[in-house]
């Protein structure tokens, strides 16, 4: 899968959800399609949830290998480590698709 | 650099008040300026992280000089979210540094009470960013994901991070201005219901109605101003690099060098533990223990009241409790009660410097001071 980020050539910094401007620099940044491939970096399951969602919410902070890092809502229980796949939603929020278990590291 | 002093502090109790916003901030102002000398005040800071939506009151700086019948005198509001006590003393301390007045009252509070739990909830929520707000993020997720980074990184067990509400209720226990007065022990901890996976209600602060005030001078007191630091970093937890809140280490950074002291000389401090986990964060990054190691510190007593670096004697945030505008001014009412030797029941022994550490946002905005006794 894959996702929007904005990457500043300035700092080297790829954020996602893309944004216009570098919050370090205020450079303007450059959008591109990445890979949507990382690792679980920490992760929760929300048990007590604002009015409108439903509990519990699992939630990942993923590193991406094509850089920068996203929040991304699961389906499946998450663990450190973990690779991932993520897709940007039109909302600018992210979804775990799937995962394996990282093997052999 | 000229200076600035504390003449005077003010705190009501914390916890469910009966009194609405703009009654307790009068309380807290009225202390403070009765505990001061000071004549008559030139100016006059209001903090508040959400009157509007929580207290539905709005203009607070005029309100505050016609009820304390000083209406005539500068008043204006600051709003730094749960950092907004710590930014009124910024602001205090930099509008008497600068000449404009000689001497300010600063008064932060918040009635948190009058509306349901998940109303308040969702309204603190609005310190996020817009990201995390649509995926139904709340303060507690954030603290649980960097709980959880920590614990894997660090080796911080779950039973020691329940050290950190542990002590902070055995301490809150001996102040009379607390929210919670009463000692638990890791059990009651670890089986509280969980909020988000490690963090569970024992972790978190509560919701408080409460106020607190300060009268900031140019003369000389018994306690000075000594640094005032103040950093901010990205709002979205995942655009953060690095470990720890950068937004403390650069506001500790800058305190330190105006005070002219280093974590060392540090005798005392009272961090903002919104959740257990950021005691432990907080006091690595404004220096006290080496990154990583702040658990071992808890582990061994260091941080407890009789210990080399006592961390939050009044309770913090957990048990004292955490009305968040009035938040940053009551770890500095502390502060001041410690170096004075006025801490009824909770007094520490021969203490010359105390810090604050106070945390805006989900610890974007944050704030470090470091008073001394002169």
């Amino acid at each position: 899968m894959s996702l929007e980020v904005s990457i500043c050539d300035s700092c080297e910094e790829v954020l996602a959800p893309p944004r216009l401007k570098c919050p370090e620099c205020r450079k303007e940044m450059r959008i591109e399609e990445v890979d949507g491939a990382g690792v679980i970096i920490t992760h929760t399951t929300v048990h007590i949830v604002p009015e409108g969602f439903q509990a519990p919410i699992m939630v990942g902070l993923v590193k991406l290998d094509a850089g920068g890092q996203v929040l991304a809502r699961s389906d499946i229980e998450l663990e450190t480590g973990m690779r991932v796949d993520v897709e940007g939603l039109e909302d600018g929020t992210h979804r775990i698709l799937k995962m394996d278990r990282v093997s052999g590291s | 650099m000229p200076t600035g002093y504390l003449a005077g502090v003010g705190h009501t109790p914390f916890g469910r008040s009966e009194l609405d916003l703009v009654a307790l901030l009068e309380d807290a102002a009225l202390l403070a300026l009765e505990d001061s000398d000071v004549p008559k005040v030139d100016a006059i800071i209001v903090g508040s992280q959400t009157s509007d939506e929580l207290a539905e009151v709005a203009n607070l700086g005029t309100r505050l000089a016609d009820i304390l019948g000083l209406s005539g005198v500068a008043s204006w509001r600051v709003e730094n979210s749960s950092g907004s006590g710590s930014a009124l003393l910024e602001a205090a301390t930099l509008a008497v540094r600068s000449g404009a007045y000689s001497n300010v009252l600063a008064v932060g509070g918040e009635k948190m009470t009058d509306k349901p739990t998940p109303v308040t909830a969702k309204v603190l929520g609005r310190v996020l960013a817009d990201t995390e707000i649509a995926l139904g993020l709340t303060m507690p997720s954030l603290g649980a994901m960097v709980a959880r980074m920590y614990m894997e990184r660090y080796g911080l067990s779950r039973e020691t991070l329940a050290m950190v509400p542990v002590k902070a209720h055995a301490n809150g226990a001996r102040n009379h201005l607390a929210h919670f007065q009463k000692p638990v022990d890791v059990d009651k901890v670890l089986s509280s219901p969980m909020v988000a996976d490690p963090l569970r209600v024992f972790d978190c602060a509560p919701i408080s109605d409460g106020a607190a005030a300060v009268v900031v001078t140019s003369r000389r007191t018994d306690v000075e101003i000594a640094g005032v630091g103040h950093g901010t970093d990205r709002i979205a937890l995942a655009d953060r690099r690095g470990d720890g809140l950068r937004a403390t280490q650069l506001a500790a950074a800058i305190a330190y060098k105006e005070a002219g002291v280093t974590p060392a000389g540090v005798d005392f401090a009272e961090l903002h533990d919104a959740f257990s986990i950021l005691e432990i964060i907080d006091s690595e990054d404004v220096g006290l223990f080496p990154r990583g190691e702040g658990w071992k510190a808890l582990e061994a007593g260091t941080t407890s009241r009789d210990g080399e670096l006592p961390i939050n004697v009044s309770g913090g945030l957990k048990s004292r409790g955490h009305p968040v505008g009035a938040t940053g001014l009551a770890q500095v009412a502390e502060v001041v009660w410690q170096l004075r030797g006025q801490a009824e029941g909770r007094q520490l022994d021969d203490v010359h410097v105390g810090l604050t550490q106070n945390i805006g946002g989900f610890g974007s905005n944050n704030l470090v001071t470091i008073m001394r006794r002169v």
